[in-house]
């Protein structure tokens, strides 16, 4: 019985050395640990389309019926009609969006002519805390490798950053958001001559979808609308990329010193599509 | 291998999987105060209550690596947490009732203010906040512990329900003494 519960807590103690020793390895920036959930995600990867495709055609099955039977109720025979071409609507509108969207990412091209766009679809969103990153469809067979310090930004249709890669295995990439509270970017006002500013996530604010930005010179004239953009310091992110405006104003006096709220522009909650701005440090 | 042990993981198998396809897909719209709840912290405390440390541990490793691989900044953190969650889920309540679907759900929320109150001091202690101690302990119990142990408990219910179902099989295929009938939960 003794032996039991000795070999229990040897049990213990082994898998608790082997997972500390995985995270540590796995801290390191562009660690090859994350290569390791490759053949997990090939397997997973196109089960989690599957059933994210299943879900949105049940969503978009439920709402239509809900739509329905309001119409239901004033005429029978014109609500089948009725549902179906708002069916058909709803589609065509989900296609026009994309366009929108593709089109605006052809003048990002335009704009970055220096960088290869990648697309990308979210496969999978946060679960907590500590569980916060996304993954996207793209890997290393797609050029998306992350060593050392080097990464890529992320931007939406809009051209707003979205975050940077944090890790990429074969099929799949996980996202760091500019949320999240371990993102720091160096960022500056889009004003002539403008300050350069820190940017960095705050646990408190990004339910909001806020960041805190702080390390503002004395001699910075911040306002409330003022646009923050990349600053390219630093080489991770390419100067230049809109990440929010800012929504309030925090004075020396106050605890958190001189600091400011920025609103992001990318909006996580309805984010489908990314695209990763390929290009290196180096370039 | 016993057709029961044979059972038992095809069971567990197929409630990983459920659990994780549900956590990953999970739809904003049944969101409380952002917080979702966290099915595979569920399942592996309610299995580890149920069937013991040992299918726990087993349950844990597996759980814990679909965190880490899907949402995970480090992998083998969710290993950890799911883990420690299992051992004090074996030691807890068990020790004195083992059968109660009440206690397993009593069980699930307070393990659930255990993690909460960690990740909210750990979080804190690495500089998550630019926010003083007093605010933010105000924020996270409100947003964080309350919520997010509210929704662990709403997606305990069932699953303990089910997990009552499978039987604690020994090493040589004996039926643990806790085993009841679908009917006899009823």
């Amino acid at each position: 019985m003794e032996n039991k519960g000795r070999r229990k807590i040897f049990v213990i103690a082994i898998i608790t050395l082997l997972v500390c020793t995985f995270i540590l390895f796995s801290s390191i920036p562009g660690s090859p640990l994350y290569k390791t959930t490759g053949p997990v995600s090939l397997i997973a990867d196109p089960v989690q389309k599957f059933v994210t495709g299943a879900f949105d055609k049940i969503e978009g099955f439920i709402s239509s019926i809900k739509e329905g039977q309001t119409i239901r109720d004033e005429n029978k025979k014109l609500q089948d009609k009725v549902t179906e071409l708002e069916q058909r609507i709803k589609e065509l509108e989900e296609n026009g969006r994309r366009w929108q969207e593709l089109k605006e990412a052809f003048s990002i091209k335009e704009l970055y002519s220096d960088y290869d766009l990648v697309g990308a679809s979210i496969l999978t969103r946060e679960l907590s805390d500590w569980f916060d990153v996304f993954r996207v469809s793209v890997g290393t067979r797609d050029g998306i490798t992350v060593e050392g310090k080097e990464s890529y930004a992320v931007v939406d249709a809009g051209m707003h950053l979205v975050g940077r890669v944090y890790a990429a295995d074969i099929s799949s990439a996980k996202i760091l958001p500019v949320l999240n509270e371990s993102s720091v970017i160096s960022a500056k006002l889009n004003t002539a001559g403008g300050s350069l500013l820190r940017v960095r996530g705050d646990i408190l604010l990004k339910e909001e979808g806020l960041c805190l930005i702080d390390s503002i010179s004395d001699f910075a004239s911040l306002s409330i609308g003022d646009e923050v953009i990349t600053s390219g310091a630093g080489g991770l992110f390419p100067p230049g990329l809109p990440i929010g405006i800012i929504t309030a104003i925090n004075d020396e006096g106050s605890y958190m010193g001189k600091s400011a709220f920025m609103k992001v522009y990318a909006d996580y909650r309805i984010l489908k599509d990314v695209f990763i701005m390929k290009g290196k440090v180096s370039d | 291998m016993n057709k029961y042990l044979f059972r038992k993981i095809l069971i567990y198998g197929s409630m990983i999987i459920l659990c994780s396809v549900i956590q990953l897909n999970y739809p904003r719209e049944l969101e409380f105060k952002d917080m979702i709840p966290d099915f595979l912290l569920v399942l592996t405390v309610i299995i580890t209550y149920f069937n013991g440390l040992n299918d726990g541990i087993a349950v844990s490793v597996i759980t814990g690596s679909v965190k880490c691989i899907f949402a995970g900044r480090f992998l083998g953190l969710g290993v950890l947490i799911m883990l420690y969650s299992a051992i004090i889920s074996a030691y807890f309540l068990r020790k004195y009732i083992r059968t109660s679907i009440a206690a397993a759900v009593l069980q699930i929320f307070m393990i659930s203010l255990l993690y909460f109150s960690i990740t909210g001091a750990v979080s804190f202690l690495a500089g998550g906040t630019v926010y003083p101690v007093n605010i933010f302990i105000e924020w996270w119990i409100i947003e964080r512990l309350f919520a997010g142990s509210v929704m662990n408990l709403a997606a305990a219910l069932p699953v303990a329900f089910i997990v009552r179902l499978i039987p604690e099989v020994g090493k040589n295929g004996e039926i643990g003494s806790q085993y009841v009938r679908p009917m006899e939960i009823i």
